[in-house]
């Protein structure tokens, strides 16, 4: 009468003989397989940075972390007129253009056609020496073509 | 199981040193599983051989989560569970009369010299229902815990554990009535 570890040792231990030259070949056949998939998996492609991510879990959290820094990084280490930017409306003109611009316009509705002659003149005229203590009311007088609007301006 | 994990590490990076020494590694035990589940040696060796073809072709995006072990025989179970099925569908259509008679001879150039005994021990686990049959070869053979039997047989670990014991008991009967005659 067996008992039941008897059973189970006979069981592992059941002999088997291989013959080596079938198994050679068997081999060789398995061999051949290893080496066409060999061919085809390390062809160079270049190491596949997203297959390496989701390899692994640690690596998964670790690209997750680093999406997260980025971008909380960007949104609070920008300066404030990068974010004020979407609201700025581009301009193309130099601050000398626009002065330019905006004293022939005042003096225009000053004066019409005849008052942006006299603004074009004063323009051209050749630059006399200044005093070195001439206020912002005589440079804005000058801006805009007289003495009057400086005065106007004053409160 | 460390061994292992390096032996995979290095078959995955393509050393056909790895994949000579898994294959001396389990090639026996895979053997006497399939010739356990099979009862018939030829479609053993043929079950072997296509499952570590199989394993041969998945190098480079080999990924072991158990035991290599575990992997190679639930790969072997599983195909003898599908040899076993088409088998079975040969033969009712066979006394449907619908498909010719094969011979079930074994090929001249078998693989296992001298299978004997395991011819012997086969037939006899070949008396056991299939459940208590692939319960005893996966966790004697394949080095299988219960749970991992109960996982790939859909039954709780209870239910693996006593297919198991029953038909280990059943077995311990039949052998010793041979013994007896």
């Amino acid at each position: 009468m067996r008992s039941s570890e008897d059973i189970e040792k006979r069981i592992k231990n059941v002999n088997i003989v291989i013959d080596s030259e079938r198994n050679k070949k068997v081999f060789g056949n398995i061999l051949r397989a290893f080496e066409k998939s060999k061919a085809k998996e390390f062809a160079p492609t270049g190491p596949n940075i997203w297959r390496i991510i989701s390899r692994s879990p640690i690596t998964k959290i670790a690209a997750a972390a680093m999406i997260i820094l980025a971008v909380s990084f960007f949104s609070t280490h920008r300066t404030p007129d990068e974010q004020e930017q979407p609201e700025i409306v581009e301009v193309k003109k130099s601050p000398v253009e626009m002065m330019t611009a905006i004293s022939l316009e005042r003096a225009f509705r000053r004066g019409g056609i005849e008052a942006v002659e006299e603004q074009c003149k004063q323009a051209f005229k050749p630059i006399r020496p200044r005093l070195e203590s001439s206020s912002i009311n005589q440079i804005l007088a000058e801006f805009n073509g007289n003495g009057k609007s400086s005065e106007r301006t004053r409160p | 199981m460390l061994d292992d994990k390096l032996l995979v590490w290095k078959f995955n990076r393509g050393n056909v040193n790895a994949l000579s020494r898994i294959y001396e590694k389990y090639r026996d035990d895979l053997l006497r599983l399939a010739a356990a589940l099979l009862n018939d040696i030829g479609d053993a060796e043929d079950v072997v051989q296509d499952v570590f073809l199989n394993f041969a072709q998945s190098a480079g995006q080999f990924k072991l989560t158990g035991s290599l072990k575990g992997y190679l025989a639930t790969c072997v179970a599983n195909s003898a569970r599908n040899r076993n099925i088409a088998m079975y569908r040969r033969m009712t259509a066979r006394w449907n009369g619908n498909a010719p008679v094969t011979s079930n001879l074994g090929t001249p150039d078998q693989w296992l010299m001298n299978g004997e005994e395991l011819r012997k021990m086969s037939n006899a686990i070949s008396q056991l229902p299939y459940e208590q049959r692939e319960a005893i070869t996966l966790h004697l053979y394949g080095g299988m815990k219960f749970r991992e039997i109960g996982v790939l047989q859909e039954v709780s670990i209870k239910t693996a554990q006593s297919r198991y014991r029953c038909g280990l008991d059943r077995l311990r009967l039949i052998l010793n009535s041979e013994v007896q005659k």
